[in-house]
């Protein structure tokens, strides 16, 4: 056979051969041979991101600041590192009442995969929060705040959370 | 062999063509990579290997994989034309291996380089931000009430460097050819006899 030929076909072959092979492999679903199996990964994302539960809180100072702990759990295999998260408090009862702000402790925080780790973040009032919660809020056992204006980076990726969340109850000294 | 008659660029695009071959077998090393965040996600691709990660979830589109071997194949087939090209021009098959080969690293780059264009510009259209091919940029997406800037990096990689080298070597394999070594063609002269007769009479057709 001349060797013009045999290089015509081996160039066909190198071509047409995976194409056939894919289209015998994939004969029964070939959806499946173009675009990937959606629901296992949306699944897999799912997992990547961790179970945010919350611990409880602790006074660092009665008259202005306060932690909130929070046990994160790591359900990838992958490590998850949490740069940032700053937020700004305020009166759950009192929506308009600035309380104060609160940042992460000790951030950025890397959670390895399949593993937990508690993290926590220190609230800080202002003269105006601490007025307000020492002038309607002493002795509370119900307390709740309001975070709003959150700022969490995760991985590099910055995001801003439009929805609030509550914390509490809160148990304000008499 | 006389070393006057072996066709250098084409011996070393078949070196660097058998270590880009390496390299993805070794490696799986990509010639252009994405960085989604710091570790969020990434794509790394070649025409010969392909991985994408997004938050821990490997995608994977099987097509790409198979097409992945037809890269792997053509680059291998050409790495060996080349090679019994370089280091046997005076034989009279030695034309079309050169045929065959010189072409193929330069249409796997052509047909890279277009199909991440067009990438970019589905990007583009479709989520409204411009990847660059070379570069950095912010993604922003709002998502039920949040709003996320995602950084994007992209870079060529030097595997990416080393392929563009194998392409310019295959074209300078047949400029050589045609320019230094001067080869008669195998379609004139079948025969090793029909050539030796050339090269003594040159005037013989």
């Amino acid at each position: 056979m001349n060797l013009g030929t045999i290089l015509v076909a081996i160039s066909i072959i190198i071509v047409v051969g995976p194409i056939f092979s894919a289209v015998i492999v994939y004969k029964d679903n070939l959806i499946a041979l173009v675009i990937p199996d959606i629901e296992e990964l949306i699944d897999k994302i799912g997992d990547y991101f961790p179970n945010v539960e919350y611990v409880g809180y602790e006074i660092i100072d009665p008259e202005s600041s306060f932690r909130v702990i929070f046990n994160v759990t790591n359900n990838s295999d992958e490590d998850f590192t949490i740069n940032t998260i700053n937020f700004s408090a305020y009166c759950s009862q009192h929506e308009e009442v600035f309380l104060g702000y609160g940042y992460g402790e000790g951030f950025p925080v890397t959670i390895s995969g399949r593993s937990n780790r508690t993290v926590s973040f220190q609230i800080t009032f202002p003269m105006q929060g601490q007025t307000h919660v020492e002038t309607l809020h002493r002795g509370d056992t119900n307390f709740h705040a309001t975070l709003k204006n959150v700022l969490v980076v995760v991985q590099g990726v910055e995001v801003k959370l439009g929805d609030e969340i509550d914390v509490g109850p809160i148990e304000i000294p008499p | 062999m006389e070393f006057k008659k072996i066709n250098w660029p084409g011996l070393a695009c078949s070196i660097t063509a058998a270590t880009l071959v390496a390299l993805s077998i070794l490696y799986a090393a990509p010639w252009w990579q994405l960085a989604i965040g710091d570790g969020l996600g990434q794509v790394e691709i070649s025409p010969l290997d392909h991985k994408a990660n997004l938050a821990g979830a490997s995608i994977e589109i099987p097509l790409v994989w198979f097409l992945n071997i037809i890269g792997k194949l053509t680059l291998a087939a050409c790495m060996v034309a080349m090679f019994i090209y370089s280091v046997s021009t005076q034989k009279p098959f030695s034309k079309k291996l050169l045929g065959f080969a010189y072409k193929k690293p330069l249409l796997i780059l052509v047909l890279f380089a277009v199909i991440l264009a067009v990438s970019a510009y589905v990007a583009a259209i479709f989520l409204g931000v411009n990847i660059p091919l070379n570069g950095t940029t912010t993604l922003s997406l709002s998502v039920g009430g949040a709003d996320a800037n995602i950084p994007i990096s992209t870079s060529f990689t030097w595997v990416f460097w080393l392929a563009v080298a194998t392409a310019l070597l295959a074209i300078a394999t047949k400029i050589y050819d045609w320019k230094i070594l001067k080869v008669p063609s195998a379609k004139t002269y079948n025969t090793e006899s029909e050539i030796a007769i050339q090269k003594t009479n040159p005037k013989h057709t």
